[in-house]
Formats: C-alpha cells, sequence, structure tokens
C-alpha cells in the first residue's frame, strides 16, 4: 500500500472519528447491554436462516406430555406449558417469531444478558447437541448431562425450553422437545422477502353500541381468520373505563361493564403459529 | 276450664267488634276512638262481655314499621291494662284491609302499671295451612283486645303495622378524597389454566342480588332472607359461576389509603318473596313514615345523612378512620333501622340487623406501577397484599412508615425467617448448585415485564429464580403497596463476597458450583432512593465483620447504603466498585 493512499485511508478514518465525536448518537443503555451481550457471544457471526412462518406450536406433540393451551402475556413470547400424566407442568415452551431473523436473534440476546452467571452460556453445539442456527444450553447438572433449559434460534424464530423442575425424575428430554420444536419450524412456509411473516388477521371487531350504561353488558363481534393457526383470544383493556370480556354462551363474546369511563378494548388474536394480531375499539361507559 | 271458657267467649266479642268496625273507618287510624269501640263493645254486651269505660288496653309498644326477617328481629307488643289491678284475658291479631289474617297472641295477664310484652316473630300459618311462614310487606293492623276479668269488661285498640322488606344489595366502595381508594386485582380465572387480570368492579364491590332463576333480590325462592355474601378470601380469582366471573353475589376486599375513612355508597334492595313464593316489593317508604339506618361496625359507628330511605336509592355513609398503617382490617358492620312518623322528631329502633363483613387493605401511598394501562395496574393484587399482611404478622414491623413497610415486603419475599419458612413461592436462587442452572431469568423478559402472576401462580415458570425475577418482582410488590419512588438498579459485573442468594440452605462462597469464578455478569436490586440505598431480596450480605469467609451473619438489604461504609451494600457483597444503571418499574403479566 503506498504511502498517500494510507494517508488518505488515514484521513478519511480520523474525519470519520472526529465526525462521530462531534455528534455522538446517543445510546439506549438496554441497547447497549444487548450490543455488549453481541459483542461476547459474536453473534454477528452467527449462521441467518430464511424467513419463515412461525412454527406450528399446537402440532408439536411430546411423548408422554400434554400440551397446554397457547397462552401470550403482553409483549413476551407465546408459551405453552406441557404436563406430565398427573396433571403437572414439567416443560415450557416459549416461542418469540420475530419479522426478521435480527429480531429474533436479539431476542436470544436478551435472553443471554440476563443470565447472571459470569462466563458465557455453553453453546448447543459444544454440549453435541444439533439444534437451530445457533443454540446454548442451561446446565442444572452437566455431570449428568441434566438440562434446566435449551435456546435456540432458527431463522427467525427464537425459542426457549425450559424444565420446570431440573431435579425431579423423570428429567424430561428437553434435546427432544427442543429439536421437535425446531422440526416444526423447519416445515413452515418461506416468507417472500417483502411479504410479512403470516399472522392472524382481526377481519372484525366491534360493539353493539358505541355507548353503554356501566353494568350493562354490550355484545361484541370477533372475526378471525384461521390463516395463522386456530386463533386464542385475548382481551385487554385500556382507560378509565372498567369492564371484562365474557363468552356468551354461543360461541360470541360480551363485554360487560363494570366502572364508567372510557374503555378501549383490545382484542390480542395469537394463532398456533406463534404470531399476533390486535384490534381495538372504544366504549364510552356512562354512568348508570 | 276458665281459660278456656274466657277464650269462647272472647272469640264471639272479636266478631261482635269486626262487624261494628265495617261501619267505622276511622277505626284504621293509628289510635282509633275509645268512644267508639266502647260504643261499638257496648252493642256487644248484651250477648258477652261489656264495655266498660274503666276498663282500657293500651299498645304500649307497637312498631310502626318492621321486617320480621331481619337478623334477630322480632315484633314488640307492649300490653298496658288499666286499671292496673286483677287480671284479663287478652288477645292480639293481624288484620288486613278489614278482614282478620289470625291471631298473634292470646292469654291470660295481671294488669299491673308495667305493660306486657309479647314477641312476635312475624310469622303466621296462612289459611289451610300448618306452616308458619312470614307474613309478606305490605300494610297490617295490630289490634289488641282484652276481657277483664270477674268484670268482663272489653277494651280494644288497633294500631297500624307496616311491614317492609329491608336489605343491602350493593355496596360500592367512594374514594374519600383524591388518590384515597383503588380497586383490586386478581390474576387466575377460576381453575382455568393461564393468565386473566380481573379488577374488583368500580361499580360495587358488594353485591347481592337474585341469580338467575332467583325470584326476588333479598330472598331465596323460598322466602328465606337471603344471607349476607361473604367477604372473597381466596386470593390469586375473583369469586367464580361456573366458568364465568360470578356476576350476582360477591364481596371483595377493598383498598384505602391508611387513615382515611372510608365511604360507602349502599344500595337496599327492592323487591322481596312472599310466603306464597311470588315476587313482592319491599313496601316503602311509607306515607308519613320516614325510615333511616344507622351503621355500626367493629371500626365504630359511622355517619349518614339521609333523611329516609327508599329501595334501589344509594345513600352514603362515611366510617370512622381506617388505621394509618399498612395493613389487613377485617371489620364487622351492623345495619339497623329506625322510623319517625313525626318528621323526624323522635325516631323508633326497629328490631333487627342486617349484618356485613368487609375487609379492608390500607396502603400507606398512591399503589404505583411500571405499565398506565391494563387491568393489571387497577390496584394492588389481592395476593401481594395478603402476603405483605402475613409477613407483617410474622415479622411484627411497625408498617406506618415506608421504611417499614419496605423491610416487610424486602424481609418476606426472601423468607426463611422465623414465621416465614420459606421464600415467596418456595422459589430458589437459580443455580446449579441448588439444581438449577447458571442465573437465567425465569420471570422477568427482556421488554422489562416480568410474568408476577406466573410467580404467584405457585411458581408457574419454575422453581428457580435470578435476581432480575426478584428485583423486578419486590419492585413490582412495594410500587403497588404505595411505596414511592421505587426504581430497578441493574449493576455491573462483579467478583463476589459470601452471599447466601434466596432459598438457598447458607452462604457460599463458590455460587456456581468450585469450578466456577464467585461473580455475577450483573445484578438486579431495587432502590427507592435513586440508588444511594438499595434493596435486594435475592441474596444477604454476610454481616459477621468477615465479608470474606464462612459462615455467615445474615445482612438483610433493606435500604443499605450503596457505599461509603464498610457494611454498604457495595463494601459487603463485591470485592471492587460495580457500575449501575437505574430503571424504571417493570410492566407486569
Amino acid at each position: 500500500m503506498n504511502t498517500t493512499l494510507l494517508r488518505s485511508i488515514c484521513a478519511l478514518l480520523l474525519g470519520a472519528s472526529l465526525l462521530a465525536q462531534v455528534a455522538p448518537v446517543p445510546v439506549d443503555p438496554r441497547e447497549a447491554l444487548l450490543q455488549a451481550t453481541a459483542k461476547r457471544y459474536e453473534s454477528p457471526a452467527w449462521a441467518r436462516g430464511a424467513r419463515r412462518a412461525g412454527p406450528d406450536l399446537a402440532a408439536v406433540a411430546l411423548r408422554g406430555l400434554e400440551g397446554g393451551a397457547i397462552e401470550r402475556l403482553g409483549a413476551g413470547p407465546v408459551q405453552r406449558f406441557f404436563a406430565d400424566a398427573g396433571g403437572e407442568n414439567r416443560v415450557l415452551v416459549e416461542v418469540q417469531v420475530g419479522t426478521n431473523v435480527d429480531a429474533a436473534q436479539r431476542h436470544v440476546l436478551g435472553w443471554l444478558t440476563n443470565v447472571s452467571s459470569p462466563g458465557l452460556v455453553p453453546t448447543a453445539a459444544a454440549a453435541g447437541i444439533p439444534l437451530g442456527d445457533v443454540g446454548f444450553v442451561g446446565w442444572s447438572k452437566p455431570a449428568e448431562r441434566r438440562l434446566a433449559w435449551l435456546l435456540f434460534v432458527r431463522d427467525n424464530t427464537a425459542v426457549r425450553v425450559v424444565c420446570l423442575d431440573p431435579a425431579a425424575n423423570p428429567h424430561p428430554d428437553l434435546t427432544a422437545i427442543a429439536q421437535a420444536v425446531d422440526a416444526e419450524i423447519q416445515r413452515a412456509p418461506v416468507v417472500a422477502a417483502e411479504a410479512l411473516v403470516p399472522a392472524p388477521k382481526v377481519v372484525r371487531f366491534a360493539a353493539a353500541v358505541a355507548r353503554c350504561r356501566a353494568g350493562e353488558r354490550v355484545p361484541l363481534q370477533v372475526t378471525v381468520d384461521a390463516a395463522a393457526g386456530a386463533p386464542v383470544l385475548r382481551f385487554e383493556f385500556e382507560g378509565a373505563g372498567q369492564g371484562y370480556v365474557e363468552s356468551d354462551g354461543a360461541g360470541g363474546h360480551v363485554l360487560c361493564t363494570t366502572g364508567p369511563g372510557r374503555l378501549v378494548v383490545r382484542v390480542c388474536a395469537t394463532g398456533t403459529r406463534c404470531t399476533t394480531s390486535t384490534a381495538t375499539l372504544t366504549i364510552e361507559v356512562g354512568p348508570r | 276450664m276458665r281459660a278456656r271458657y274466657g277464650v269462647r267467649r272472647f272469640g264471639y266479642g272479636v266478631a261482635m267488634i269486626e262487624r261494628a268496625r265495617r261501619g267505622f273507618e276511622n277505626l284504621r287510624l293509628g289510635f282509633c276512638s275509645l268512644g267508639a269501640v266502647l260504643g261499638l263493645l257496648g252493642a256487644a254486651a248484651a250477648q258477652g262481655p261489656v264495655a266498660n269505660a274503666g276498663f282500657t288496653i293500651n299498645a304500649a309498644t307497637c312498631p310502626r314499621l318492621a321486617d320480621p326477617k331481619l337478623t334477630n328481629a322480632r315484633i314488640d307488643l307492649g300490653i298496658e291494662l288499666r286499671p292496673a289491678t286483677g287480671f284479663a284475658l287478652v288477645k292480639v291479631t293481624l288484620w288486613k284491609g278489614g278482614a282478620l289474617l289470625g291471631p298473634i297472641w292470646q292469654g291470660r295477664i295481671a294488669c299491673t302499671a308495667q305493660p306486657h310484652m309479647v314477641s312476635w316473630d312475624g310469622r303466621m300459618a296462612p289459611a289451610g295451612s300448618a306452616v308458619r311462614k312470614w307474613i309478606d310487606p305490605g300494610s297490617y293492623e295490630v289490634q289488641y283486645e282484652a276481657e277483664q276479668e270477674g268484670t268482663r269488661a272489653t277494651a280494644v285498640q288497633r294500631r297500624p303495622l307496616d311491614i317492609v322488606r329491608l336489605g343491602i344489595t350493593e355496596v360500592t366502595a367512594l374514594p374519600a378524597g383524591p388518590n384515597s381508594e383503588w380497586q383490586m386485582v386478581y390474576f387466575k380465572r377460576g381453575t382455568t389454566a393461564g393468565t386473566f387480570f380481573y379488577a374488583t368492579p368500580v361499580l360495587r364491590e358488594y353485591l347481592n342480588v337474585a341469580d338467575t332463576g332467583q325470584i326476588s333480590d333479598l330472598d331465596g325462592n323460598d322466602g328465606m332472607p337471603r344471607p349476607s355474601v361473604p367477604v372473597h378470601t381466596a386470593t390469586a380469582s375473583p369469586r367464580m359461576e361456573g366458568t364465568l366471573y360470578e356476576d350476582d353475589s360477591y364481596n371483595y376486599p377493598l383498598c384505602y389509603r391508611a387513615g382515611v375513612s372510608p365511604r360507602f355508597e349502599v344500595r337496599f334492595g327492592a323487591t322481596g318473596t312472599s310466603a306464597s313464593g311470588l315476587l313482592v316489593g319491599a313496601k316503602y317508604p311509607v306515607p308519613g313514615v320516614l325510615l333511616r339506618c344507622r351503621l355500626d361496625s367493629s371500626l365504630g359507628p359511622w355517619t349518614s345523612n339521609h333523611l329516609t330511605l327508599a329501595p334501589n336509592v344509594p345513600e352514603v355513609f362515611t366510617g370512622p378512620p381506617l388505621p394509618n398503617r399498612f395493613g389487613r382490617t377485617d371489620a364487622n358492620l351492623e345495619w339497623s333501622f329506625q322510623c319517625s312518623t313525626d318528621g323526624g322528631l323522635h325516631w323508633q329502633h326497629m328490631a333487627g340487623v342486617v349484618r356485613t363483613q368487609h375487609r379492608f387493605f390500607t396502603v400507606l401511598g398512591v399503589p404505583r406501577f411500571g405499565g398506565a394501562s391494563g387491568v393489571q395496574y387497577s390496584g394492588p393484587w389481592v395476593e401481594v397484599a395478603e402476603y405483605a399482611h402475613a409477613w407483617q404478622q410474622a415479622l411484627g414491623t411497625n408498617v406506618s412508615t415506608p421504611e417499614g413497610m419496605t423491610e416487610v415486603v424486602v424481609k418476606g419475599f426472601g423468607g426463611q425467617l422465623p414465621g416465614i419458612p420459606t421464600a415467596i413461592e418456595n422459589v430458589r436462587y437459580d443455580t446449579n448448585i441448588l439444581g438449577g442452572d447458571g442465573g437465567a431469568s425465569h420471570y422477568y423478559d427482556w421488554s422489562h415485564s416480568v410474568q408476577l402472576s406466573r410467580l404467584l401462580d405457585t411458581h408457574q415458570n419454575g422453581w428457580f429464580v435470578n435476581c432480575s425475577d426478584c428485583a423486578s418482582s419486590t419492585a413490582a410488590l412495594l410500587g403497588m403497596l404505595g411505596i414511592q419512588s421505587v426504581q430497578m438498579n441493574r449493576l455491573g459485573n462483579m467478583s463476589l463476597r459470601a452471599i447466601r442468594g434466596i432459598g438457598a440452605p447458607s452462604y457460599t462462597l463458590a455460587l456456581w458450583g468450585g469450578t466456577y469464578a464467585h461473580g455475577f455478569s450483573y445484578h438486579h436490586v431495587v432502590t427507592r432512593t435513586a440508588g444511594t440505598t438499595i434493596c435486594d431480596a435475592c441474596l444477604w450480605v454476610d454481616e459477621d465483620g468477615n465479608p470474606n469467609a464462612l459462615p455467615g451473619l445474615p445482612g438483610f438489604n433493606v435500604d443499605r447504603p450503596w457505599g461509603g461504609s464498610p457494611t454498604s451494600y457495595q463494601s459487603l457483597l463485591a470485592w471492587a466498585p460495580i457500575s449501575y444503571q437505574l430503571e424504571a418499574l417493570p410492566t407486569l403479566q
């Protein structure tokens, strides 16, 4: 490399550096933590898969375990518990389907950032467990190869499989469970580059009236397509008004108002493919 | 023998009186004309008893209103005979619309200066039935009749009696000023798996009305008074009716700021069930009669300014101040009634009461949450308040201050203390020496949310917790119980001194086992002083003077100074200064 070129490169780098000093980009402390974790775990080097529809979590069958309902609490991952023959939950599977691969990998980094032991969490590959594009292992008793949890990312889906009581026997085969979920991810169709990851579509969400008196019951119309798997509905509420939603006994829903004020009702439809869509409506709940 | 004869003759006299009564409507007034009665009795005298101006009967006691279905109700009838000498045969009967319904009481009594008291339970056997049932609400007359022994002189008096149906169907806890009262929250829905948030209804926290298929709000279909609803003592789920939320019968705990006087808006029911199983009105207000309710309680008397009650019209009662500290107070309330026929100058006590029980939680300040909208932020969670109450009872801590309250939550959460044998929900620190792994979070999520509902639901996400789970949960508990300025505090990496993790049997210098560094890649704690003091329910530091060796002496981290002394948090926890980053309260799931 000649001297002139080297000087030019140095000048450019210095200029860029100075520019960076003049206009520093504020870093969200939590983003900084995530970046630090990414650096520790060298996530830019992780394999990157395709973008797919989410795995059909309802289709995941585990030998000797009975899967529960699919649930999503807030912005967290979709969760499904698996219980033993006695009805006791033994395994929790958490799934977060990202809009892209980066989002899923960030979710795995988030899990890793909240591991408080000082060393690096060992990889699944190092433990001889083929899993995902990259996976990690939480050992309960490594000498016995007894796992507490496994987490991995495959394509745009992050997964954590947790043994709820690692000391209990028989110990569930977390590897087989995680690999079953991994296989289900790979069975999901690839999504075209310009397309959205499939999610349930709330076709209609409407109330029979826009205003009511506190204490009244208001029929709701909720129609959700099942293109992303049979949806599970969850209702959330905002605003000064108060209420809850009940089944009307005929497959419909009814809003039971219990306090006056503007009430925003949000329906969250989570499909078995672990994606969620929401829709809201507003009702003015007047005094009784 | 004599008595039998007397009664037979007496019944004949009643029939005569009734025939005469039909011609004199004024006898339906409260005090019938003694002269008229005597005249009537005179008409009957040729066939039996004789009216005697010197012999009188007076209804010394006869309630103007009564509800025999109230608890401990009775209708006290005082019979006063003059002159106060000798004996008389007395019969008290009930009349309605000019028709005799039946006898209330009869017997031979001494004519004395003191009235003879008869207590009637308000029941009577309907025609053709031997089963005594409560008489239905409505307007009646009580007729007092007497025949003096020896002279066979007779006397009669009638008094109006209105049977009403009194009972409480709704109680709404009202605020006593800004930021003084909050709804409480449940996180489960019966036995349905999963998290379902439910806030106690703003409309009314106490409801006791007819269910589907039931006839009236105040009575069962058999006419028996509907019992008050006991306090709902479950902590995870509201009351259920099958798979649906209960919507006609509940009594939820209330949450007020410590030291305020609670206010209740109360509705009295409008419908009862008749003796024949039909819907019947409560039959008040009664023209010319004021009716008011008085409320006493184990907390002290309540006040109210209402003039007269009407069914389904809300009335407000103000209670005595609640304890000026955090806590749970179970109050027994006794609702009694009074009536007045002179516009409120004099009030007559009505026998019988309605009793209800109510559970109050008092918090030291406005509940604080990391999230803004959502049912889970409506107020303190019932299970959390119950936990804190139980911890306070075990620790005996003064909880009239935020410092005391913080101590209760931090120590109680970690447990392993006298009276609190385990950590909350029996969780333990997530290290493989305890059977867990490397300190992963199981309830706290990277979105800065904690699945507190899962933790409180018998540690649904597993036994093991790490520092983020503990810090986010304790921060949430402190905030919702009214402790102000609570933040999470994320500390940087550190090499540790001796600690005892939550749920661990002992102190350790090898948290992750012998071959791993005794340290944290990060640690999460709580502060309510922007980092100058630390609350940490996840671990105890070692206060025995040698924090680098075992065993350890429990050092609870309740508002422990962050730095600047050998007993500060930094000094006892780590070998070197620690970086930190303050964070907001977590959102809740």
